[in-house]
């Protein structure tokens, strides 16, 4: 095998690329041939460096105790979702909170919200809904017909969010009440947790306000104060 | 799946998918906190932005909790998991194309300021030379920077990588070379005296 051969394969071999009878030729060229030999000995210096860098960064990135935690957290909005019947899975059976020990008003509220979540995201406003046939209409009656989605879309997400903001204040007498029988490093964490939900709905709640006909945004603040909700049910249960 | 993708003994992998699927949490915690390393590995060599990768790993683990039933081969999990953080990820950077927030050298930073030093086989990673690293991997195009990541970086083997981002090993390899051009021309000084005879080529 000529150099000009080897050197187009150098990076398939260092790669483990090639079939054996190839891999077989291209070595018997770099044991002959310093040149070739120095040019793999490089490809391979630059990969340990790139690979030394990942490396370096896994470990950094490496799993916090409190990764797990979130990650429940945030499977709360699929997992309201889950309750209505729509997600298949691990959802559905992971354990349920214990909204109905908590208070009627507040599992109402919880309930009523999960639905309004699933209508607002598979509303044809939303633009990604199940792909039911509409009548067809004049481009007057259809732009009128989308106004009042709208509106009727607004209006859910309004009342959502205020029943979110009734479930939480309930919840979070009954957790004020439970605190001084809690353990002290429970409660921490939970309280780590809550301010951190509590920016994700502030920043979510101005990002919607600030364009409120963008489905997304209502979805993600709805999202963020389910996950307050969710939290808040763990304690207080 | 080959090398340091290869997460969970081979044979217990569909067992420990078996469980999750049917609903054990605490099999799917152990996906979880197997894959979670290697995916913010991938998703901040895409990303650059140590924060954005976690909430994005975070939100590949939420949609494969919910795919999990639609997974088609339980052997394949890790490139299946890849397969989805790969989606998350691309969405991420449509996004910020569509803010108009490309990502800068700027916003490339070193997951952690602190000098991890030398380690005993490996080069000397400084502060500096992971910002540049970070930079060059941000200057690639974006086809090309994920198969880089792949397989360079986190390891994987181009068949694995053909399942994640669904094109052919003729092409991935060819995205592979530019890539490592493309980034021998920037990290030429750090490379070390030998290569720069080489004008970038091996």
């Amino acid at each position: 095998m000529k150099c000009r051969r080897v050197l187009s394969l150098l990076e398939s071999y260092h790669d483990g690329a090639l079939g054996r009878r190839r891999a077989d030729r291209v070595r018997a060229h770099l044991a002959a041939c310093s040149s070739c030999a120095r040019q793999f000995e490089l490809l391979e210096k630059e990969s340990a460096l790139f690979r030394r860098y990942m490396e370096v960064l896994e470990g950094e990135l490496r799993l916090q105790p409190e990764a797990w935690d979130k990650l429940r957290a945030a499977m709360g909005e699929a997992d309201a979702r889950a309750r209505a019947g729509r997600l298949p899975g691990i959802f559905r059976r992971l354990p349920l909170p214990a909204a109905r020990q908590i208070g009627l008003a507040a599992a109402v509220a919880v309930i009523s919200v999960a639905a309004t979540l699933v209508a607002v995201r598979f509303h044809p406003w939303a633009g990604r809904g199940p792909a039911e046939p509409e009548p067809l209409q004049s481009g007057a009656q259809s732009a009128g017909t989308g106004q009042r989605s709208l509106e009727s879309a607004l209006a859910s997400i309004k009342r959502a969010e205020q029943e979110y903001q009734q479930a939480i204040r309930i919840l979070s007498e009954i957790v004020e009440k439970r605190k001084p029988s809690m353990d002290a490093a429970l409660v921490a964490e939970f309280e780590r947790n809550l301010r951190a939900i509590d920016q994700a709905i502030e920043a979510t709640r101005a990002a919607y306000y600030a364009r409120p006909s963008d489905p997304d945004l209502a979805i993600f603040m709805l999202a963020a104060y389910s996950r307050k909700v969710e939290l808040l049910e763990e304690l207080a249960s | 799946m080959k090398g340091r993708c290869e997460l969970l003994v081979e044979e217990a992998i569909p067992t420990v998918v078996a469980r999750a699927r049917a609903g054990d949490e605490e099999a799917y915690r152990r996906i979880f906190e197997r894959y979670y390393g290697p995916l913010c590995g991938f998703a901040f060599g895409m990303i650059g932005n140590r924060a954005e990768a976690e909430e994005l790993v975070q939100e590949t683990f939420v949609r494969a909790c919910r795919k999990l039933d639609s997974m088609r081969d339980d052997r394949h999990l890790a490139a299946w998991l890849f397969g989805i953080a790969r989606n998350v990820v691309r969405e991420a950077i449509r996004r910020k194309a569509g803010r108009r927030e490309a990502l800068s050298l700027e916003e490339v930073q070193p997951a952690d300021r602190r000098d991890p030093g030398e380690g005993p086989d490996g080069p000397v990673m400084t502060g500096e030379l992971r910002r540049e690293i970070g930079g060059a991997l941000a200057s690639l195009p974006e086809e090309m920077r994920e198969v880089f990541v792949l397989k360079v970086m986190s390891g994987m083997g181009y068949r694995d990588i053909s399942r994640v981002t669904g094109s052919s090993v003729g092409k991935l390899k060819t995205d592979l070379h530019r890539a490592r051009l493309h980034l021998r021309r920037r990290l030429l000084r750090y490379m070390g005296a030998d290569f720069r005879g080489t004008g970038g080529e091996s």
